[in-house]
């Protein structure tokens, strides 16, 4: 006997949302849901909105800021990524990201151009953004600039597939962007992922697939986004101790966790720290795979 | 019967219909709006079937994951196995 499973593939947040489904009837309801999710992350996120949440803080600088319940859950999740980080992973590299010419959706970013004539410096930190949860009040530091593009997507999977898998009744999964989480009755044997430098690539080009059952399950790497700069090749992922994109020692890591979110900092940290992520990643207790730029790969934590 | 036992009798059997013509409505109209969103142009749907896929025993819980919660990195309930199934997504950089 097969559990049907039904799908949905669209474009959200510059990306691509997938929705999987295991049970009758249920992708509408997990659809509609997922719908509304996108829809609201992006209103507090989006980089690239001038009405969003995050560029009135962001244009605010200095300034306290009234913000949504929605737009607090979401600077949490980012702050938890940096607390379990260390800081590896900061929401403030705003100001950095824009200074690499990451400036407006991706699709948008011109794929080559001069060499950019910035100085690259660190990031102010996540610990010197204040937030007054009893007012809903957010301030962040004058010349600063918040970006949840390491936590924003993953987070919202988490939210996503679990209100869906509780509406629909049914077993969830939710993709953005290759931030993977699932919640509710697995299909038998889990949920079958392929594992990739894309996520865009199609799913019958082959890599290796693993099982998940619960939790999330997160890739980052620095070949989907690339830009060159006056013949220097430039990424998204920012050292915040820097400023400047994460040396090129790992092409991806992919990471499993009880949430995507956790999953996803702990995939986007290990890129950061390069040659130093596989012993960190090993105290972190998480099964994760990475593959070096030479093709090479190493896994921890349970991994097979 | 006396004209008001006939008057109240036909008010509770208005009453009566009444009742069933709303639940009817809200059920066909709950229905409707499942096959529409189902049928709505521009969404890429597709269905597969699982080999041996029936719902198995692992259940999660729908409870949605807090951002702000104090605790530190927690591995998933089972590391991720290699199998050798058919994909139903790809995890990559984005």
């Amino acid at each position: 006997m097969s559990a049907t499973l039904e799908a949905a593939r669209f474009p959200a947040l510059g990306t691509t949302a997938e929705l999987v489904v295991a049970g009758p009837r249920a992708l509408a309801p997990a659809l509609a849901v997922l719908e509304a999710e996108l829809a609201a992350v992006d209103a507090a996120c989006s980089r690239f909105r001038d009405d969003s949440e995050l560029a009135l803080v962001n244009a605010a600088a200095g300034e306290w800021v009234a913000v949504s319940p929605m737009f607090v859950a979401a600077l949490d999740a980012a702050r938890r990524a940096a607390r379990l980080t260390d800081g590896v992973i900061d929401p403030t590299v705003g100001v950095a990201v824009r200074r690499l010419g990451y400036d407006r959706d991706f699709a948008s970013v011109a794929p080559t151009g001069d060499a950019l004539r910035v100085r690259f410096s660190a990031a102010p930190g996540w610990t010197a953004i204040e937030l007054d949860r009893a007012a809903g009040c957010v301030r962040i530091p004058r010349g600063a600039a918040l970006d949840f593009g390491a936590t924003a997507k993953a987070w919202c999977a988490d939210v996503a597939a679990a209100r869906a898998a509780e509406v629909a009744g049914a077993g969830v999964l939710v993709s953005l962007g290759g931030d993977v989480a699932v919640a509710g009755p697995a299909p038998e044997g889990g949920w079958p992922v392929a594992i990739g430098d894309d996520h865009r690539t199609p799913l019958d080009e082959g890599g290796p697939v693993v099982s998940v059952v619960s939790g999330g399950l997160a890739t980052s790497g620095t070949s989907a986004r690339q830009w060159v700069r006056g013949g220097a090749v430039l990424h998204h992922i920012v050292d915040p101790s820097t400023g400047a994109p994460a040396a090129p020692v790992w092409r991806t890591a992919t990471v499993a966790a009880r949430t995507c979110l956790d999953a996803n900092a702990a995939a986007t940290a290990a890129i950061v720290l390069g040659a130093r992520a596989e012993a960190w990643l090993a105290g972190t207790g998480l099964p994760a795979r990475l593959v070096a730029v030479d093709g090479t790969v190493t896994t921890v934590g349970g991994w097979r | 019967m006396h004209r008001g036992q006939v008057r109240d009798e036909g008010l509770r059997r208005i009453g009566s219909i009444t009742r069933w013509v709303a639940a009817t409505a809200v059920a066909g109209t709950a229905v409707l709006a499942g096959l529409v969103y189902e049928a709505t142009p521009g969404r890429a749907t597709s269905t597969a079937s699982t080999p041996g896929g029936t719902a198995g025993p692992t259940a999660t819980t729908g409870a949605v994951p807090d951002p702000g919660a104090t605790g530190g990195f927690q591995p998933p309930d089972q590391a991720p196995v290699p199998v050798q199934q058919a994909p139903v997504v790809r995890s990559g950089s984005s």
